[in-house]
């Protein structure tokens, strides 16, 4: 089986953020940070999206410094390939352990307000097969899967949070929480953050234009304020009994349709936690599947799925059978792994962004296009002198591709781009020159000289180097001094 | 048919469709549906079951449901208004009370199952009604396992009975089948006037576990009509102080007293016209009616006028004077004449276009005034904060508030010590 992987626009980046973001965080952890630090919990929420936002903002920092080069490569070229490896099982535990905890709360809500009498393989039978496709069909369906049900998501968490509003009747009291609490309910609850982290796995997949990054930011601004305004609402609605109530965007509609005269709106709560069951699992298969491949190179993509899946089935089966398991597992072990996302991956990505002209062509890039047009027999044949000028054009213009130009220096941006479209131009060029070359050895061989393809090829070859010369000048000069 | 292998195999999903449907279907067979499987219940009591006599027949016989080495002092009785869902074309459903006695309830619920041969669906359950004895002394045993259960939802009523559970949901049965009065929907709508209160899971458990530990609970008879002795306060307190249940019936569900818990332990039982009072301070009413009695002005002489209330904002501001906290209780009423009791039987004015005038705007006023003040009272007298005061004074300023606690002797005691000041306004509807 082929595992396809396509790049992602920033759309479907943040999208796929965006959903991410509610993951682990809208079911059971109100309740959990009510009963811990009372309504002051509100604020352990909102430091920790300022957490995930310097996250995304260090991937964005990375992804301006390095545009085409993966994560992979970043740590190898920086730090070996062992801080490689390391840094790639630590992602596969992590976003494991994250699927397993997810799963099993999703479970546990269906067990106990659907179906009691349901199996955890009833459930895994309907959850295993489509996250599996989704991650096998590749990113960018997934990404593209992800837009589609990207309304529905949305406009079902408004809903709830504008029907739980009409809820909110009981007063609540305020800062009586001491500091020390808040601090070790805080530490105890991080598991559900740090997703921001998967943008850095598929770093390389994800196709960011200029300004185009803004979105991103939008749509995790989004989602970080429905996760507040659900865990809010949950908290002004049941105050002093929220730790009773362990399924916060469920009961919030719940409680409306118990107090109020609506019927059973809590359905459409279930469907969304079905919806986001769903693309988070995937996102993490993906996530493991991307890992795993750069620590097993060597190894066919599919068995990272394998992997994934038997090591998913014996955990929840054998290991987190209940809620009271779950939460001790959230509680207790993976807080723990959160030190990765937020202490071990910013050193490195910030120490990544602080070297200074590390060599970042030293890997090509798989999605240059010179390096994909310019094959090495093309290159052979082209060591002519005739076409010696545009041979060290082109090598100028594809260096540029991997030359770090300032952001702020404007003409130094119009000026690459301008280079790189001739270059495409000096391509189609080139390889008339070789149809070009072709044809004149078969006239060779017939005896018949053609004069008037050397003129109009000359013709060509002086009116482009004319028009690039001054920016190619420019731009060798750049290249020398950074000593590429 | 190899086109459509082909087919299968080429499409993986359509394969794991497929398995899912054939793995769904068999799964489904090999079980039971859930309406031949479970007893719906739609309402708990709960009785303190103190010797064996009170445990019913099948129990008793049953060496293997009742222990011989439990102490029966500690024994429950749980009482289960059930009905067991048949697949009819007509909408009837056939209520009975099975009963189980256990050593804890859910070893009673689990028992009284054996008696109807099907599990108990407590998914539907509206009512919880607890025998005064035991809300008395172990309520907060019983409310541990129907906190616990997932089955049971927030919104379940919970009521106490001066009689037994049992008594009360035979009545409660016979309401139901002779007249359609549903006792869940009795306390339910009984919550929204001003001489009762709201009495679920929800509403107790947020009074007990909140700052002030204070938790109410309605406490229903079940009466016939016989037993009635005296008029109950309805005559003063208008169509919300009883229900009487209309038509040929002889048993009925009136409302006798509020209960009053304070960290687990009953404090006080109140009675309608207290709740009243206790309601006007924190505002958890909607409907109700009020009467100045002995009402003079240029279009009454010496009248009892009967207001009806349609509406209230209540406003509370707290500042402190030399450390001690003063609330000011600001109460909007909006009110319409309903009636007008005095020596001239004709009606002289029309009550449609009666507009309050100055003399009886400060009847109401200090109508309300003093009924605020006895329930300030009460509250004080109990030491329950049942107005939820210690959240409106933590809220607006921790510091100086906290700083006024430790300044007290005996700090339960803070509404002896506070200051509380209260203008009412008043509309005509």
């Amino acid at each position: 089986m082929k595992v396809f992987d396509r790049s992602i626009n920033v759309w479907q980046a943040g999208i796929l953020l965006f959903v991410l973001m509610f993951a682990n965080k809208i079911l059971v952890l109100p309740s959990l940070l009510f009963e811990g630090a009372g309504m002051e919990s509100i604020f352990i929420l909102i430091f920790f999206f300022l957490l995930e936002l310097g996250l995304v903002l260090l991937f964005l920092a990375l992804k301006k410094k390095f545009p085409t080069q993966s994560f992979s490569q970043i740590l190898i070229s920086h730090f070996g390939k062992i801080v490689n490896v390391c840094f790639f099982v630590a992602f596969m535990i992590f976003f494991f352990a994250k699927a397993v905890l997810l799963y099993n709360v999703t479970y546990i809500f269906f067990r106990n307000l659907i179906y009691k009498d349901t199996s955890n393989l009833l459930i895994l039978f309907c959850f295993l097969p489509v996250i599996n496709h989704l991650a096998i069909s590749g990113l960018r369906v997934m990404g593209r899967t992800c837009q589609l049900f990207f309304p529905v998501i949305l406009s079902i968490i408004v809903f709830c949070v504008i029907v739980g509003v009409f809820g909110i009747g009981s007063r609540a009291i305020w800062f009586q929480s001491s500091w020390m609490d808040v601090l070790l309910t805080a530490a105890k609850h991080i598991e559900p953050f740090g997703d921001a982290i998967f943008l850095f796995v598929v770093m390389d997949k994800i196709n960011i234009k200029n300004g185009d990054w803004k979105v991103m930011f939008y749509l995790f601004a989004i989602s970080a304020v429905l996760v507040v305004a659900t865990a809010l609402v949950f908290m002004l609605s049941y105050t002093y009994t929220s730790f009773m109530h362990p399924y916060a965007v469920f009961e919030i509609v719940s409680f409306v349709k118990e107090f109020g005269g609506l019927g059973r709106i809590d359905i459409i709560a279930m469907v969304v936690i079905i919806i986001l069951a769903y693309f988070h699992l995937a996102i993490y298969l993906k996530c493991f599947m991307f890992a795993f491949e750069q620590v097993f190179p060597k190894i066919d993509k599919i068995y990272s799925v394998i992997t994934f899946n038997f090591l998913f089935v014996v955990t929840v089966i054998f290991f987190i059978i209940n809620l009271e398991t779950a939460v001790t597992f959230g509680e207790q072990i993976l807080p723990y792994a959160e030190i990765f996302p937020f202490f071990i991956l910013p050193i490195f990505v910030l120490i990544a962004l602080a070297i200074k002209n590390k060599n970042v062509q030293k890997k090509p890039e798989n999605g240059g296009n010179l390096q994909k047009i310019l094959k090495n027999n093309e290159r052979k044949e082209l060591n002519n002198s005739q076409n010696k000028s545009i041979l060290q054009n082109l090598n100028i213009a594809s260096h540029l591709q991997n030359v770090n130009i300032p952001s702020h220096n404007l003409n130094y941006q119009q000026q690459k781009q301008k280079i790189l479209k001739k270059q495409q131009k000096q391509v189609k060029l080139l390889k008339l020159n070789k149809k070009q070359k072709i044809l004149n050895s078969k006239n060779n061989i017939l005896g018949n000289k053609n004069n008037i393809s050397n003129e109009e090829k000359n013709n060509l070859k002086s009116k482009n180097t004319q028009k690039s010369g001054f920016f190619c000048n420019k731009f060798q000069f750049i290249a020398e001094k950074e000593g590429a | 048919m190899k086109f459509f292998s082909h087919q299968l195999f080429k499409t993986p999903m359509l394969l794991v469709f497929v398995v899912m449907i054939v793995f769904y279907g068999f799964t489904a067979l090999g079980r039971p549906a859930e309406i031949n499987k479970f007893a719906v219940v739609t309402a708990i009591g709960i009785d303190k079951a103190e010797d064996k006599d009170l445990a019913p027949e099948s129990t008793q016989s049953d060496n293997l449901s009742m222990p011989d080495n439990v102490n029966v002092d500690e024994l429950y009785e749980v009482s289960l208004l059930t009905f067991v869902p048949v697949a009819q074309q007509s909408f009837t459903e056939k209520y009975k009370v099975i009963n189980g006695v256990g050593k804890s309830i859910s070893e009673a619920i689990d028992l009284a199952a054996l008696n109807i041969g099907r599990e108990i669906g407590l998914s539907h359950l509206k009512i919880i009604v607890i025998n005064h004895e035991l809300a008395e002394t172990g309520l907060y045993k019983i409310l541990d396992y129907l906190g616990r259960n997932i089955q049971i939802s927030s919104s379940t009523k919970v009521v106490a009975t001066d009689k037994t559970a049992k008594e009360f949901l035979e009545t409660a049965q016979k309401l139901d089948n002779e007249s359609s009065i549903k006792v869940a929907e009795h306390i339910m709508f009984n919550s929204d006037y001003i001489y009762s209160t709201e009495s679920s899971l929800e509403t107790f458990f947020k009074g007990s576990f909140g700052p002030t530990n204070v938790g109410l609970m309605a406490c229903l008879s079940s009466k016939s009509k016989e037993e009635q002795t005296s008029p109950t306060a309805a005559s003063d307190a208008g169509s919300g102080g009883s229900s009487e249940s209309e038509g040929s019936t002889e048993d009925m569900v009136t409302q006798c007293h509020v209960y009053v818990f304070k960290k687990e332990e009953l404090v006080t039982k109140l009675g309608e016209r207290d709740m009243k009072k206790i309601n006007f301070v924190i505002g958890d009413f909607d409907n109700g009616s009020l009467v100045i009695e002995h009402f003079s002005d240029q279009h009454f002489d010496d009248a009892n006028l009967s207001f009806e209330i349609f509406g209230k904002t209540i406003n509370y501001k707290v500042a402190y004077q030399n450390g001690i906290p003063v609330v000011h209780i600001d109460i909007g009423l909006t009110l319409r004449l309903s009636e007008v009791e005095q020596n001239h039987d004709l009606l002289q004015e029309n009550v449609e276009l009666f507009v309050i005038t100055p003399e009886a705007e400060r009847a109401i006023e200090k109508k309300v005034k003093n009924s605020m003040a006895d329930g300030i009272n009460l509250m004080r007298e109990y030491q329950s904060d049942i107005g939820d005061f210690y959240t409106i004074l933590h809220n607006d300023n921790k510091t100086a508030f906290h700083n006024f606690l430790d300044s007290l002797e005996d700090p339960d005691n803070y509404l002896s010590h506070m200051v509380f000041k209260v203008s009412v306004r008043v509309y005509a509807k």
